[in-house]
């Protein structure tokens, strides 16, 4: 308690340390009172007794004292209140929904669905909270930060709290809500801001993993195919000439990339990094941008590029990917429009709500067409792809 | 009553002896023999209560479950609490005390309604056999407070508990019906408003909350059973209702409630203090109009207990502002109570240890009762083990205390036998040992973020349970050592005089064990309650 970790943890604990002190005097005062007037006037030691009823100004002194001290008291704690009820302006929003027995988390600013909470530290972060209209009242508790409000049910209630350093902290449950009340417990995690932003990068990618992640990841389960999406075909419009059909730089021999050699690469031959030369393009080379190709058609050029390769040249990691979506906002990408006949949808729709949910969520119809390139277990054979 | 025949000698029976057989205690109308019937059974509740609170607290000597799943954790938590508040600690003091002693101490033969007083009683120990048959029917699993929705969703059983404090509630409006008439009825001839003793203003004070404050939880309860039961959407969030409203609705029985526990008490302290310093009460008027004032004021702060339910910020200032005025007139006793002391002639009887104990003990509940009364501190404090803390303070450590205080002061006037003092004092020392580790440890795990009804917790709040765990073995062992010297005395005691501690209130100019209709020979009114002669004669 003595190194705050937020503004109005070092508020509170300072009101209670002021209301402890006077609390000790006072207790201390009476208890040392008593005691002394217990032996000073033990029955052994006295032979007379003063018999007073009363005294008016004693009373109103210790009516008039106790009167200004707990009015000031009660400032002490006003203060830190409404420094916990005057939410910054530009405090940083987190939904936290209460349900027996679990806490879950809703990034507005982000759109992001999260399980665990992460902010960052240094940013005050406003916590509106609910519960479920068919559930009970759970409290949402910080100890360290010293706030606390209860998640009524189909009521919308908040809080808020700075975070000053960078640590895991226990949010607790604090209203009784039944059988596993006492293990309604998770962990606040305050990380620097770019930490912060890694996390949600990698949150959203998580979330986006249906659309243009997984076709980086796994062009086969990204099912270009259907979207009538050709690398090899666009390769061989826009690329053949310099590179060759091949890959070896045939077309211009000395000055386009020969994929099929190791050597001089200005970008690694991962499917990452030829997504961005695909992008950028290599300035002061002959190789130029191609924002003519929508993402999805870079996607799928770069995957037919990298299968060109066939030396030992490293693979894309997990972070690598991850880095990709974060650095083009690639999660932000539409599925691109295309049309299935309706039959086909229907079909793949049925096969897709027979599934867990977290697959099946992959088939959300998306603005008017169906997102159905991410759906993993399409199987490229079985599609139908349009004329 | 009137047709027993007497005893030999010209004196009339007392009121043990008078008649005998159980059925002339089930059906008995004298106020003496209600408040024995009630101490009976409040004995036997509360110590069934406390064996609940000794098994949870072995449970939580280690984190991680050890013996109770966490469904039987919280119906074993829900049952103490429901047992030590509504069957121990609200009727506890004026049900036993103050039904023995309110018409002795205003020079009377009996309350103003017996026969509503003997129904009082059924109506407690029928409250209090559906609140046990409960246990054996599921077990309600809510916490004494019966929250929504919670207390509508659970599987367990909350109907009868629930049921239960409502047939309690009328056990309570008829006493405090019963004892504002009383005070008004049936005074002696010559006994004005301010020669009454102050334990009888606190009963007056007490009285009206009970009356006014109890049909709340009553009009609550019948609200939970309709939503409940019938589908009316008063509470229930699901179909619009409001969960919140109900909290209001607790509270504003259930906050008064805890003066209803505490003003009684305080009153027999300022009663005790007075006979044990052969000193006339400091401020008499201060304390009786206190007494009021905490009723009054205390009406009026029952929100506080819901600081983080989301209600609007401008009523938890509003709230937070009345209720550090309650701690004025609480303080205003206090301050007598010493200044009572002063000059007087002290001695240290075993009932005056345990008013002493309750000053020191009730000092901490109150002045921790502030953290809980500002805001922001509350914020922290709320729903965590520093009010499990302050409460057990408060009740357990004020009236608790004060109704072990009050048994060792008038057990001889009660049943003319005195029990030994060795054990007494040596009861009252591991008491205070044992108390204060049970329960001071719980404010430090509370301030360190421990939340309150939790069958398990992290281990950094380890050592805090386990001091508290230990603590109340000894509690408990003060305890039993004190009622087995109580229960002692009854056969082996020495017989009592009728004033055995030269108090100066009505009670102790009648013989000991009081006749049946209290006095033998008309009371002396000459000398006040609180009037003692300036030499002190040994």
């Amino acid at each position: 308690m003595l190194l705050a970790l937020s503004d109005i943890t070092r508020e509170v604990d300072r009101a209670f340390w002021w209301l402890t002190a006077i609390s000790l005097v006072l207790l201390a005062g009476v208890t040392l009172v008593m005691i002394a007037f217990a032996i000073r006037y033990r029955r052994e030691k006295t032979t007379t007794t003063k018999q007073i009823e009363g005294h008016t100004w004693l009373e109103i002194t210790w009516i008039v004292i106790p009167t200004i001290i707990v009015t000031w008291m009660f400032f002490l704690g006003y203060k830190g209140f409404v420094l916990m009820r005057t939410v910054p302006k530009d405090a940083m929003v987190v939904q936290v929904t209460g349900r027996q027995w679990l806490w879950s988390f809703y990034y507005p600013e982000e759109k992001l669905n999260a399980t665990k909470m992460v902010v960052p530290v240094g940013q005050a972060v406003k916590v509106e909270l609910t519960a479920p209209p068919d559930d009970v009242v759970h409290s949402f508790y910080i100890p360290d930060f010293r706030v606390k409000e209860d998640a009524v049910p189909g009521k919308w209630t908040h809080l808020w709290f700075r975070a000053e350093r960078a640590g895991d902290y226990n949010i607790f449950c604090a209203e009784f809500c039944g059988k596993d009340h006492s293990k309604m417990i998770t962990l606040l995690r305050a990380v620097s801001p770019e930490e912060y932003r890694e996390w949600v990068y990698a949150q959203r990618a998580k979330r986006f993993r249906p659309l243009v992640y997984d076709a980086i990841t796994d062009p086969d389960a990204a099912g270009f195919a259907e979207l009538g999406i050709d690398g090899g075909r666009l390769y061989r419009t826009f690329c053949v000439s310099c590179h060759g059909a091949a890959g070896d730089g045939s077309g211009l021999p000395g000055v386009a990339r020969n994929f099929t050699k190791p050597d001089g690469w200005k970008r690694s031959p991962k499917v990452t990094d030829i997504y961005r030369t695909l992008t950028e393009g290599i300035p002061g080379t002959q190789m130029r941008a191609y924002p003519n190709l929508t993402p999805w058609e870079r996607v799928a050029v770069a995957h037919y590029v990298r299968s060109l390769i066939k030396w030992g040249a490293p693979s894309d990691t997990a972070d690598d990917y991850a880095a990709l979506v974060k650095q083009y906002e690639l999660d932000k990408v539409k599925p691109p429009k295309q049309t299935i006949p309706i039959e086909r949808a229907m079909k793949l729709l049925s096969r897709a709500s027979s599934r867990s949910p977290k697959t099946s969520a992959a088939v959300r119809p998306t603005s008017g067409t169906l997102a159905l390139t991410a759906e993993p277990s399409v199987d490229p054979a079985e599609a139908e792809p349009q004329p | 009553m009137t047709a027993i025949t007497a005893p030999p000698s010209s004196l009339p029976a007392d009121y043990l002896r008078a008649r005998s057989g159980v059925w002339s205690w089930l059906t008995t109308t004298d106020h003496k023999r209600i408040g024995l019937l009630y101490l009976g059974g409040m004995l036997v509740f509360f110590l069934f209560a406390a064996s609940m609170a000794l098994t949870f607290r072995l449970e939580l000597l280690s984190p991680g479950q050890q013996f109770l799943s966490n469904e039987t954790y919280n119906r074993i938590l829900t049952l103490h609490g429901v047992a030590m508040i509504f069957l121990f600690i609200i009727p506890g003091i004026p049900a036993v005390f103050g039904n023995f002693f309110l018409p002795i101490m205003l020079g009377a033969e009996d309350v103003a309604f017996p026969r509503l007083n003997l129904l009082s009683w059924y109506c407690f120990l029928a409250g209090g056999g559906l609140a046990l048959a409960s246990v054996f029917l599921g077990g309600p699993d809510t916490g004494w407070t019966f929250y929504v929705p919670y207390s509508m969703k659970t599987g367990q059983n909350v109907l009868i508990p629930m049921t239960a404090a409502f047939v309690l509630g009328w056990s309570s409006i008829l006493t405090g019906l019963n004892f504002i008439t009383t005070v008004h009825r049936m005074r002696a001839q010559g006994m004005g408003w301010f020669d009454m003793p102050l334990f009888v203003w606190s009963l007056y004070a007490t009285g009206w909350i009970q009356l006014l404050a109890t049909p709340v939880v009553g009009i609550t309860l019948v609200m939970v059973l309709l939503d409940r039961l019938l589908g009316v959407p008063i509470f229930d969030p699901a179909r619009g209702g409001d969960p919140v409203l109900y909290q209001h609705m607790f509270w504003i029985y259930s906050h008064p409630a805890v003066y209803v526990m505490i003003l009684p008490a305080m009153g027999v302290v300022s009663e005790i203090i007075p006979t044990f310093s052969r000193k006339t009460i400091f401020g008499y008027k201060f304390i009786a109009f206190s007494s009021m004032a905490i009723a009054g004021i205390g009406s009026l702060v029952w929100a506080h207990h819901m600081f983080t339910s989301g209600m609007a910020d401008v009523a938890r200032v509003v709230f937070s502002f009345l209720t550090f005025f309650v701690a004025v007139p609480s303080g205003v006793k206090v301050f007598n109570w010493l200044a009572t002391m002063y000059k007087g002639s002290i001695k240290l009887e075993p009932p005056m240890i345990w008013a002493m104990v309750f000053i020191f003990l009730f000092s901490i509940g109150g002045l921790t009762g502030l953290m809980n009364a500002s805001l922001s501190t509350d914020i922290h404090i709320h729903d965590t083990s520093f009010v499990v803390a302050h409460f057990h303070y408060t009740m357990f450590g004020g009236t608790g205390v004060i109704f072990f205080a009050a048994l060792h002061y008038w057990w001889p006037k009660m049943f003319g036998r005195m029990y030994r003092r060795g054990p007494a004092y040596l009861a009252a020392g591991l008491f205070f040992v044992g108390f204060n580790m049970t329960y001071f440890p719980l404010f430090l795990a509370g301030i360190a973020g421990m939340p309150r009804r939790y069958a398990d917790y992290l281990p950094e709040y380890t050592i805090y349970h386990r001091l508290s765990t230990i603590g109340s073995w000894i509690l408990v062992a003060s305890i039993l050592l004190m009622l087995w010297n109580l229960l002692r005395s009854l056969k082996h005691g020495e017989r009592a005089d009728d004033n055995p501690w030269g108090g100066a209130t009505l009670e102790w100019q009648t013989p000991t064990p009081p006749p049946v209709l209290n006095f033998s020979k008309q009371p002396d009114l000459s000398r006040g309650p609180y009037e003692y002669p300036t030499e002190v004669q040994p």
